[in-house]
């Protein structure tokens, strides 16, 4: 094999270092798939991997990683370098869940690993993912109960768990002996530790074919390359200081809380201010790493940038958190930041959307997602003692996507935080593994937020633990807000759209239990999660009416759907529009 | 004498492959056209007819069978020329179909749709029904559900009927009852069952496949009656073949019984020709490329098996029945150079297609694309390609790339061509370590095996980044996958789901289904009329660690499964874990999640060289046309340009150097030599040093 020489990049360079970067993340994402052995590995995709520069700077956002996970974990990166200065070595692993250390909840733990080459490290492996249990007083871990973040597991800042090459057994038995099911989380470790392999296995190739100076100039100008393509997405706005807002769900008896983003744009950078109320006595806290993420998702979104993704995408960002001890720029500890994930990474992607819908043009505009926190389903098996903990990420069904200018939302593809990356687990493996029945997958009518281009749909789901000897708990916060519609749209039939969670008595009784609540399924009884449907975008008047008719022939829009929110009357019988009857609707 | 022939209908070109018992190889090519097979198959008939100086309805008496690939199912899907198709559903799982697992493709795209689903909502309706894991039926069937469904698909129109419910791969009664009454209220509308065309556990692939036979069903079935309508009456009497997308063969009937076999048809033949000849080198590891003027098949070939892979998806829409593993990536010689908006120069996908094609074509086209590069690096000839039978014009090729992307980047002509070249090889290259290194192979132990017009010219480039030591290719490789249909093996795959831990699994049961399954295949090869000696059954056993999701196919020896069998698959297990995901797991328990049999009738005994046209007499130096300045890496040298046609077969020859053949130009780097085989085939080989 031929060896570069020199220091200089060129355009085949680039080209050819952009595309292994790329197809790096997602060798290390496939082998974690197929050798995790937790649901929400495996199933359900929760984990992301990334490699970082020899700065801790982000090589590569890969386009099928969840964008909450992989745009913070540059913070861990470097606080692993910081923390071990002068004692990282060939072979050494590294483990971090610390909020305070660039972590955002404790059950995504990060696994780093130094890739050297000519004795120095020039790159790191990275990989973040969730953990089904990371201890805490109860086996679930969506807690409402706690308050801070002592109460919601064991945080582990920068830890070597792995010195070159050797385990290091005491640090193992402290950090397994305090989570449950550690049997299953150990052999997690290993498909998470496989991705780490991958990276540097192929990285040392490329090292080798292309050299440490080559590579390295040729990263820098990558960066260069991305930051000029946002600046220049920047600079076709136009100056001014745009206001944005969105709103946290309240817990019971509670008020919503407002997030607020301001986007100040000048020439090609941007200024993005956030403010928002002292952090909260429970886990809808955001610390800053979380924030930094989703505030470079919202701006990239809304940029119309597509990936890829690297350092450079956050040069022009000016990002100022809001004080210290806010609820998007939390202070950990005390702060719990559990819910930070979903909620408020939704809604702070929402308010910078919101800001921005203001500046861009309407072909940009986006709507914001259907949002809902996780559900666990905790229980013991029927006939052990042993826990079964099931955690169904984005509301335990899936919510619908945001619709796009000219596009209707996807229906089903959860929040916004991991884009459609969360894979629904296949019904049949779920009731092979699990001690619960589903009953019903299916859209809700209606559930689509309402508009030109209309939101994605959200799928019920319904379960029914299995002759439990103990009851299973539900826990989860969901969004009781509408999600965000855009560009003059807005729904008139409100109710469907919004989220559920509804406990299911033995006699058939209801409870709805509301938002960010937990539920208590008794023996025989079931539970339906209902996520919310995704924002519209448009004046939904404008819809084409044939499009309305169609969904309501679907059963996806009901008669009362299509004639408030659409303005269009179908015949219930022929599914024939009538004409005049809509337009007098749509006049009105 | 008696032949084989191979027909692959693709979207451009109809390509046809006559193969002589004695291994006498004729080709032919014809313009596709869909709206008439007939005067298609006739045309190529003809060529061939003339290249062997018989008439056609003498010759088509002496072939004993026609395999056939076809886009139809593949390109039907891609346009949406789809049945119009109802689905029966599990009451509370009517939109399994349309939720897709909750997949959205691409994370950051908020600007795409999703495919539509095979069947709109309002055509897939519930029944009450329910059968749990352990096959108990929890809610028995709601019989006057299923009478009013099919009331509604009569009322609709309904073309065909998929039958989807939840776990009736572990008890299939309540999928049959709803077939038995749809059939019996739609006579004459077929209706698939998932049990039966997909019986594999997971209700999204299962379904999805189950949907694909109902909306490509009767598109497919009017198609092979015309295939074999048309060939009757050209006075053909014997048995016509399909190539399935699991890579062998199999009839018209068992086909229109799984449509969904069909997708992918042709590509799937291309491992089989690869493997060809590969093993007249001694090769049974081998990576085929096939590369055409929009796009790049990569496949592979390990052991002398070629790989399949379940649960993938085929444009959007997911497969659960073995599939060959055919990596197809936007990389043809029509493929567009480009700057994206970060300044970086990209390859593809897009592509100039055939119309107007690459800028040198002169019909128009004025984007950059792989094959300009080739031209201005000097491999193809400024005037003309095809062996000279299509003129060119180079200059067109030099304005478009440096217009278009030397200019904006601020770099000399000769480099952006040189980089447009590389970076297609390097995208190439990912694609074949996707295959390969991804999957746990050692690339280096592969032979590449080098197909379609335009790989010739990338291959050993490609091979070189991949210290990979062999390039074949074959002059038939504008026709491989032709070719590969005519050798092709018999394939029928066939599934049980039996989910246990392995080491406490019931041997009974599974010496039962694998009795079941061998007594099936033998009825099917027995039909078929292969002798036993001709039969290959080879047993596998899907496995994973407790609680993984990805199970690993792991074959198994014959005879009796016991005790000590089952140690022996567990280590092979343990085995192909570490060798795929980099570690094993000793400790942890494994389960098996399904038992499978694929029964192969062989058909390619007799054949094991082939004999292609007349060859040249002469020296390499002798045979020389021309010399070109073509570049390599940094530097331009004068290179001979050899006429394929008149080298004889044994010489040899150094690179660089580019031999032009009549499909196809092969490009040879320094340090890698040439020679041309006598059994007609162009190997490229790594000089010694």
């Amino acid at each position: 094999m031929q060896q570069a020489t020199g220091n200089r990049t060129d355009i085949t360079t680039l080209a050819t270092l952009q595309g292994a970067f790329h197809s790096i993340t997602q060798e290390m994402s496939d082998v974690v798939v197929r050798t995790a052995r937790t649901p929400v590995f495996k199933l359900a995709k929760d984990f992301s991997c990334t490699l970082c520069d020899w700065d801790g700077r982000q090589v590569v956002q890969g386009d099928a990683e969840l964008p909450v996970h992989v745009g913070s974990l540059p913070f861990v990166c470097k606080a692993v370098m910081a923390t071990y200065e002068g004692d990282i070595n060939p072979g050494d692993l590294f483990l971090c869940n610390d909020p305070e250390h660039g972590g955002i909840h404790l059950n995504d733990v990060a696994l780093l690993r130094p890739v050297f080459f000519e004795d120095s490290v020039v790159f790191w492996g990275a990989i973040r993912a969730h953990w089904i249990d990371i201890g805490g007083p109860v086996p679930v871990d969506l807690r409402r109960a706690q308050s801070d973040s002592y109460g919601e597991g064991l945080r582990i800042p920068p830890t070597k768990i792995t010195d070159r090459g050797e385990p290091r057994a005491e640090i193992m038995r402290l950090v397994f002996g305090n989570v449950r099911m550690a049997d299953q989380q150990q052999s997690d470790l290993l498909a998470m530790q496989a991705a780490l392999n991958i990276a540097d296995k192929r990285l040392v190739a490329i090292l080798e074919k292309y050299n440490v100076g080559r590579t390295k100039a040729s990263v820098e100008e990558l960066y260069k390359m991305t930051e000029r393509r946002v600046r220049k997405a920047i600079a076709a706005l136009p100056d001014g200081e745009y206001d944005g807002n969105s709103w946290l769900s309240a817990r019971e008896g509670d008020e919503h809380i407002e997030l607020k983003a301001r986007v100040t744009i000048q020439g090609d950078g941007a200024r993005i201010e956030l403010s928002s109320p002292p952090q909260l006595y429970d886990v809808r806290n955001s610390p800053f790493g979380a924030t930094y993420a989703a505030v470079g998702h919202g701006m990239a979104i809304s940029l119309g940038l597509q990936p890829p993704y690297n350092d450079g995408l956050y040069r022009p960002l000016d990002i100022d958190y809001g004080p210290l001890g806010t609820v998007m720029n939390a202070q950990v500890p005390p702060a719990a930041t559990l819910g930070c994930t979903t909620q408020p990474f939704c809604e702070i992607v929402d308010s910078v959307r919101s800001a921005l819908s203001k500046a861009i043009p309407d072909t940009q505009l986006t709507a914001g997602w259907g949002t809902a926190s996780s559900t666990v389903v905790a229980g013991i098996r029927p006939g052990t003692d042993r826990y079964y903990v099931h955690f169904q990420p984005n509301g335990g069904s899936t919510g619908g996507s945001g619709a796009a200018h000219g596009h209707d939302g996807w229906g089903g593809v959860g929040s916004e935080n991991s884009g459609g990356a969360v894979l629904k687990e296949p019904i049949e493996l779920l009731e092979h593994e699990m001690p619960f029945h589903i009953h019903q997958l299916e859209i809700r009518p209606d559930s689509g937020g309402a508009g030109k281009w209309r939101g994605g749909f959200a799928y019920d789901c319904e379960w029914e633990p299995l002759d439990h000897a103990q009851t299973a708990r539900f826990h989860g916060t969901i969004n009781v807000i509408p999600a965000q519609s855009v560009g003059e749209a807005s729904s008139k039939l409100l109710e469907p759209k919004i989220g559920a969670r509804v406990v299911i008595d033995a006699d058939g009784t209801h409870h709805n239990i509301g938002g960010n609540s937990r539920g208590h399924v008794p023996r025989g009884g079931r539970f339906l999660a209902c996520p919310p449907g995704g924002g519209g975008v448009g004046n939904p008047m404008e819809r084409d009416p044939c499009a309305v008719q169609a969904d309501v022939r679907n059963g996806v829009v009901t008669l009362e759907g299509a004639s408030l929110d659409y303005g269009v009357a179908i015949d219930p019988t022929t599914f024939e529009i009538d004409e005049a009857e809509t337009q007098k609707l749509r006049d009105a | 004498m008696s032949y084989r022939l191979g027909i692959d209908i693709g979207g451009t070109f109809t390509d046809f492959v006559l193969l002589s018992e004695n291994g006498d190889l004729v080709v032919a090519k014809t313009p596709s056209n869909p709206e008439d097979l007939k005067s298609v198959i006739l045309a190529g008939l003809e060529q061939l007819a003339e290249e062997v100086s018989r008439p056609v309805a003498d010759l088509v008496k002496d072939v004993d069978i026609i395999v056939h690939g076809t886009t139809i199912a593949t390109n039907a899907l891609i346009q949406g020329r789809l049945a119009k198709a109802g689905m029966i559903c599990t009451k509370g799982f009517r939109d399994v179909l349309e939720l897709r697992e909750g997949l959205k493709e691409e994370r950051y795209n908020y600007r795409v749709d999703p495919p539509a689903p095979l069947v709109p909502r309002h055509l897939r309706l519930a029944v009450d029904e329910r059968i749990i894991a352990s096959g108990a039926i929890h809610q028995p069937l709601d019989e006057r559900d299923v009478r009013a469904a099919a009331e509604t698909f009569r009322a609709e129109g309904v073309e065909a009927v998929a039958v989807a419910l939840l776990w009736s791969v572990i008890n299939p009664s309540h999928e049959l009852r709803v077939g038995e009454i749809l059939r019996e209220e739609l006579p004459g509308v077929p209706v698939f069952l998932s049990s039966e065309v997909a019986p594999n556990i997971r209700e999204y692939p299962r379904f999805s496949t189950t949907a694909l036979c109902a909306a490509l069903g009767p598109l497919l079935s009017q198609y092979t009656d015309r295939v074999e309508t048309t060939l009757r009456e050209i006075g053909y009497a014997n048995a016509v073949r399909y190539i399935q997308c699991n890579g062998g063969t199999t009839s018209g009937s068992l086909l229109k019984a799984c449509p969904a076999l069909a997708l992918d048809s042709g590509p799937a033949a291309g491992p089989a020709a690869g493997l060809f000849f590969g093993k007249m080198f001694g090769y049974s590891d081998v990576i085929s490329m096939d590369m055409g003027g929009t796009s790049l098949d990569v496949s592979l070939v390990h052991n002398g098996h070629i790989e399949t892979s379940t649960n993938v998806d085929v444009h959007r829409y997911r497969l659960s029945v073995p599939k060959v593993v055919v990596n197809t990536l936007g990389a043809g010689g029509g493929s567009i150079g480009w700057i994206d908006d970060s300044g970086m120069l990209r390859m593809g996908p897009r592509s100039a297609e055939a119309y107007p094609g690459p800028a040198c074509y002169d019909r128009g086209g004025e984007l950059p694309t792989v094959t300009d590069a080739n031209v201005a690096l000097g491999y193809f000839s400024a005037d003309h390609l095809l062996g000279g039978r299509m003129a060119i014009n180079s200059s067109l090729a030099h304005q478009a790339i440096s217009t278009n992307l030397a200019e904006p980047l601020s770099v000399p002509e000769i480099e952006a061509a040189r980089a447009m070249y590389t970076i297609v090889n390097e995208n190439m290259a990912n694609e074949v370590r996707r295959i390969s290194t991804e999957r746990g192979y050692d690339v280096r132990d592969f032979a590449f095996v080098a197909g379609g017009g335009c790989s010739p010219a990338h291959a050993v480039s490609v091979a070189a980044a991949l210290d990979v030591e062999t390039v074949i290719v074959p002059r038939a490789a504008s026709v491989l996958c032709a070719f590969g249909a005519a050798i092709t093996d018999v394939r029928h795959d066939h599934h049980r789901t039996y989910m246990a831990s392995l080491s406490g699994c019931d041997l009974s049961i599974i010496n039962n289904a694998f009795e079941e399954m061998t007594a099936a295949a033998a009825q099917e090869l027995t039909e078929e009329g292969f002798p036993d000696t001709q039969r290959d059954l080879r047993r596998t056993m899907d496995i994973r660690y407790d609680g993984e999701i990805g199970e690993l196919t792991i074959p198994i020896d014959s005879g009796p499964v016991d005790a000590a069998m089952l140690e022996t698959i567990r280590t092979a297990f343990d085995q192909a874990h570490e060798r795929i995901y980099t570690f094993a797991d000793p400790n942890s328990g494994c389960q098996i999640m399904s038992l499978g049999l694929a029964a192969i009738g062989r058909r390619t005994d007799s054949i094991d060289h082939i004999q292609h046209g007349d060859s040249g007499d002469q020296s390499f130096p002798d045979a020389v046309m021309t010399t070109r300045t073509a570049w390599f890496d940094e530097n331009s040298a004068e290179i001979p340009v050899y006429d394929g046609a008149r080298v004889k077969p044994g010489e040899i020859a150094p690179g660089p150097a580019v031999v032009e053949e009549a499909t196809t130009t092969i490009v040879v780097p320094p340090g890698w030599d040439i020679r041309l085989d006598p059994r007609h085939v162009w190997v490229i080989t790594r000089a010694p040093a």
